[in-house]
């Protein structure tokens, strides 16, 4: 076969290693291998500069930039309502932004509209063509392109064992579950071999099982056919098992761009943090360098050499207070509490507990540490936790 | 137009709008949506605009500003067709709409038996035009009729008959707006309902009416709104009880008094536009409160209530039935009520200026409607919900369709009638012939159909029109591969909507026919005019036998033709 078989780039991996831009002030030594990115060519096969969308006087997308690899899997995450949609429809050329540009192998598209600039795109709701059969929906890109019917027959089959859709050709959608339904429409995009492939959601209408299989077909096609991929979605454990690079977007902004890794473990703001995972946000100000005290309690952490008397923010992940053992090559603080609350989460227990002082902290002990005598409500606990595992954000 | 005034005409229009990402099919909605708005323009708002003017004008054309309003509300005969059109609908709205729910309730709430059956029997007033109604009740109640002790001496002829055949003539909107109303409950709230032991009135009053009420206020004004601008029944069994319908038509035919009739159709018009507004917000109220999720109505057998209900339908069909028999026996009786043996001389119609030809003509009139109109309506609604750029420019086409539903028939027709023959109207030579009719009677119909392609294509995700544009699909390939056969149902429904309307219509085209254009509904009017009443009954069941066959026709087409050719749709 077949148009979507072929690579797209061959991967180099000689390449300098993509160092994050983002956020670098991390004090965690050296990054792990998996944190640092996608081994791209470094082309820049679309760049996004200053777009901005207005409704009316309503302003959906705010200086929006940023730059995509060829080969490149990126999400765009972010709550409903963020503008992420809208700006997947930008780059279809479905939306025109109200002003930036839009650039595609350095060439400006902004005002191209969605036909000439050679995107797959894949929605939620699927958009499969319901009168016509699972074959002729594949195949419709290509009678577009005038393809001859035997060259047409050759690529659909590629496709449909692709997508292990085989046994489903003369079907129509409605005859189809949901994740068929999908497949049928990955399959129609890739069919004439886009350049860009636009993912709108296309996981969010199936159940939770069918899901993470798609899920992890849809990556492993993506690499198998190396194609710059963007892919919107609200669930964030969905983008950091997706994605290369995650655009996190707040009300029309970009709040964070980095590798799952960098935007779970190096959050940019408070609210990066908090929407990826469990967190645990205290309010304090610094009282000395390297300490922030928070009502009646201090605490000692990396102040980056903000000026005494800041008001910070300080995020504390679950998984990082220990009530075991404290760890030994960092500063660490000390805490008491008492239990009021056990959550069984399967891997691991969330206990939630309050300090002496009132402080409230979501706790994570993993499984293998649980002790159901010793962890149980009003029980009392002597916490630890590493000043490393501390991260601050100024305010 | 050149090219460069097109261009000019585009900078002029658009210059506030970026001309980004605009494809070639964008380019094509854009004039497409223009030329529909000028149609628009010529074919609603100008005739209306003319016939407003008309009536600020005396007889020879001199600007005369409200005189003639003031003449009419000082004439106190004038004045009381006003009250009397009022009164009239308004009893026929209070005693269709109870009916139409009661016989709705029975059909979706209840398990009552043949529920299929009396579906279809609501709808077959649809099938008979509103002026053979009126005649079988005159053989049923009128001075000779077969029942008319049962009226105890009041004369059939005047209020109570035109509330009579208005009753039979609105039932079946009432009911489909009733059936409509009743279907969009959610059954958990009765199981809430039942749940915290609420009694049956308790429940009809908190869950069963603020679900429908909304569909009770539009058959309401719906019914009220038809017979207040109706023509047809008023002309055949009114007597001497005014309408302003009827006074339109004496003022215009009888006295060729233009202004004066331009004046009552603007009392017409002004209630009517009224109660369209209102409608149209009681409708925006009605979408509001439906949501995806609910869980259909599934109702449990009760023998009592059951048979209360079958009883009710039992009854309507009984009268319908009734009304339809009457109507087919009175065109076949010699000479009723003396000599009652069987003969089909009633449709030779030898009576002048009548004939064969004027069925002859309704069916070529209607063909002509159905299939211009269903075409017409489908790109516009296409144009209004596919397009994706001059979204103002849509709503504002969007707002122009709806318009023909504000303006009755009879006050449509006349308009034409005055724009038509104004002097300098370059379209003069329309009049007399039979794309008058056509044009009139598709304006007039407009909105239903505009809505049910509407309806259509927001089945059709907007996504897939997306779709199609990054595939780059030629706008006639997604027209003809998918959005056509997805709707062609759907344009069977308009087909035969337009169809069957043209072929009742009368007062749209009163107004409007030459001698060699006479439609059969018109020729109706005339026979009973000479008293001939049987004959006048056998066009007009003509008319009904049309439409039973082409309504059979459309049923099997829909059924099993597109079945076959479409295998997608029993998949649905």
């Amino acid at each position: 076969m077949t148009v979507s078989l072929r690579p797209r780039n061959s991967v180099n991996p000689k390449s300098s290693q993509n160092l994050p831009t983002f956020n670098n002030k991390s004090n965690t030594g050296s990054l792990p291998a998996f944190a640092s990115g996608p081994k791209l060519t470094g082309a820049r096969t679309l760049a996004v500069e200053k777009l901005n969308k207005n409704f009316g006087s309503t302003s959906i997308l705010k200086d929006i930039s940023f730059e995509i690899e060829e080969g490149e899997f990126v999400c765009f995450l972010g709550p409903s309502g963020c503008g992420k949609t809208t700006l997947l429809l930008c780059l279809a050329g479905l939306e025109s932004p109200s002003s930036g540009e839009i650039y595609k192998n350095g060439q400006a598209i902004t005002s191209e509209p969605p036909s000439q600039r050679d995107v797959g795109i894949v929605f939620q709701s699927y958009a499969l063509f319901p009168n016509l059969s699972v074959y002729d929906n594949i195949a419709f890109g290509l009678v577009n392109l005038k393809w001859a019917k035997d060259k047409i027959r050759e690529a659909v089959r590629g496709l449909v064992s692709l997508l292990s859709l085989e046994g489903h050709e003369d079907k129509y959608p409605s005859q189809l579950s949901g994740g068929q339904q999908q497949r049928v429409a990955l399959a129609r995009a890739l069919a004439v071999s886009p350049s860009l492939l636009l993912l709108d959601e296309p996981l969010s209408a199936l159940d939770a099982q069918v899901r993470t299989r798609l899920r992890s077909e849809i990556r492993d096609l993506q690499q198998r056919l190396k194609i710059t991929t963007v892919m919107v979605t609200h669930d964030q454990e969905e983008a950091q098992t997706l994605a290369d690079r995650i655009v996190l977007l707040n009300e029309g902004r970009i709040e964070q761009i980095g590798t799952p890794w960098q935007i779970y473990n190096e959050p940019a703001t408070p609210f990066v943090a908090d929407f990826m995972g469990v967190s645990n946000l205290i309010q304090g100000v610094i009282s000395a360098p390297n300490q922030v005290s928070c009502d009646q309690f201090s605490l000692l952490c990396d102040t980056q050499g903000h000026p005494v008397g800041t008001r910070v923010q300080l995020l504390l992940r679950p998984e990082d207070i220990a009530c075991a053992s404290p760890p030994r090559n960092a500063p660490t603080n000390l805490l008491e509490a008492t239990i009021a609350k056990i959550e069984y989460l399967g891997a691991v227990v969330r206990a939630h507990v309050v300090s002496a002082t009132g402080l409230k902290l979501k706790v994570d002990i993993s499984k293998r540490e649980f002790d159901p005598a010793r962890h149980a409500v009003a029980q009392r606990l002597s916490l630890t936790i590493a000043s490393n595992d501390v991260r601050l954000f100024a305010q | 137009m050149s090219a460069q005034s097109l261009r000019g005409l585009n900078a002029f229009l658009f210059a506030h709008s970026k001309p980004q990402l605009m494809e070639r099919s964008d380019w094509l909605m854009r004039w497409v949506c223009l030329a529909y708005c000028v149609a628009a323009l010529c074919t609603i708002v100008l005739p209306v605009g003319a016939l407003f003017l008309r009536s600020l004008n005396n007889a020879d054309g001199a600007y005369v500003g409200l005189q003639n309003y003031l003449t009419y509300f000082s004439a106190s005969a004038l004045f009381d067709s006003f009250l009397n059109s009022l009164i009239v609908s308004l009893v026929t709205a209070t005693l269709v709409v109870p009916m139409a729910f009661a016989y709705a309730y029975g059909l979706l709430r209840t398990c009552m038996p043949f529920k299929p059956f009396f579906r279809g029997v609501a709808l077959i007033p649809l099938l008979i035009p509103g002026v053979l109604k009126a005649i079988a009740l005159v053989y049923l109640f009128g001075n000779q009729g077969l029942l008319r002790e049962w009226l105890f001496g009041h004369p059939l002829y005047g209020p109570i008959g035109i509330v009579g055949a208005s009753v039979i003539w609105t039932f079946p909107f009432a009911v489909l707006i009733m059936l409509t109303a009743l279907q969009h409950v959610d059954q958990r709230l009765y199981h809430a309902a039942a749940v915290l032991k609420t009694s049956v009135w308790r429940t009809f009053w908190h869950v069963t009416w603020p679900s429908c009420r909304y569909g009770v206020t539009t058959a309401f004004l719906v019914v009220t709104v038809s017979v207040f601008t109706d023509f047809g029944i008023a002309k055949v069994i009114g007597g001497d009880f005014r309408v302003l319908a009827t006074d339109i038509y004496k003022e215009v035919v009888g006295q060729q008094n233009f202004q004066m009739g331009a004046v009552i159709s603007v009392m017409l018009l002004i209630p009517a536009f009224v109660v369209f507004l209102l409608e149209r917000q009681v409708a925006g109220k009605q979408m509001a409160q439906f949501t995806g999720r609910s869980l259909p109505f599934t109702p449990k057998p009760s023998v009592w209530r059951d048979g209360v209900f079958l009883g009710w339908c039992l009854t309507v069909t009984l009268l319908i039935a009734s009304v339809l028999a009457m109507s087919q026996f009175a065109s076949l009786v010699k000479f009723w009520p003396y000599n009652l043996s069987l003969t089909l001389d009633h449709y030779a119609f030898q009576i002048e200026g009548v004939g064969w030809i004027n069925f002859g003509n309704s069916l070529w009139m209607a063909t002509l409607a159905a299939s211009f109109g269903t075409l017409i309506v489908f790109i516009g609604a296409y144009v209004v919900e596919k397009g994706r750029r001059d979204a103002w420019l849509r709503k504002f086409l969007q707002l122009l369709m709806l318009l023909p539903m504000a303006i009755p028939g009879l006050v449509l027709g006349l308009a034409y009638l005055i724009f038509i023959n104004a002097p300098g109207n370059p379209a003069g030579w329309l009049y007399g012939g039979m794309a008058i009719l056509v044009i009139s009677t598709v304006t007039h119909l407009y909105s239903v159909p505009h809505l049910t392609c509407l309806t259509a294509l927001k089945g059709l995700d907007r996504e897939i029109e997306s779709v199609g544009l990054s595939l780059n699909t030629p706008v006639t390939r997604m027209l003809t591969q998918v959005t056509l056969p997805v709707c062609l149902a759907a344009l069977l429904d308009v087909w035969l909507y337009i169809f069957l309307c043209a072929m009742t219509t009368l007062s749209t085209v009163i107004f409007l026919y030459a001698p060699d254009t006479k439609l059969a509904s018109i020729a109706v009017i005339h026979i009973d005019e000479t008293g001939r009443v049987a004959s006048a009954a056998a066009m007009a069941m003509l008319l009904v036998y049309v439409c039973l066959a082409v309504r059979l026709v459309h049923y099997l087409i829909a059924q099993k033709v597109l079945r076959k050719f479409q295998p997608w749709r029993s998949f649905e």
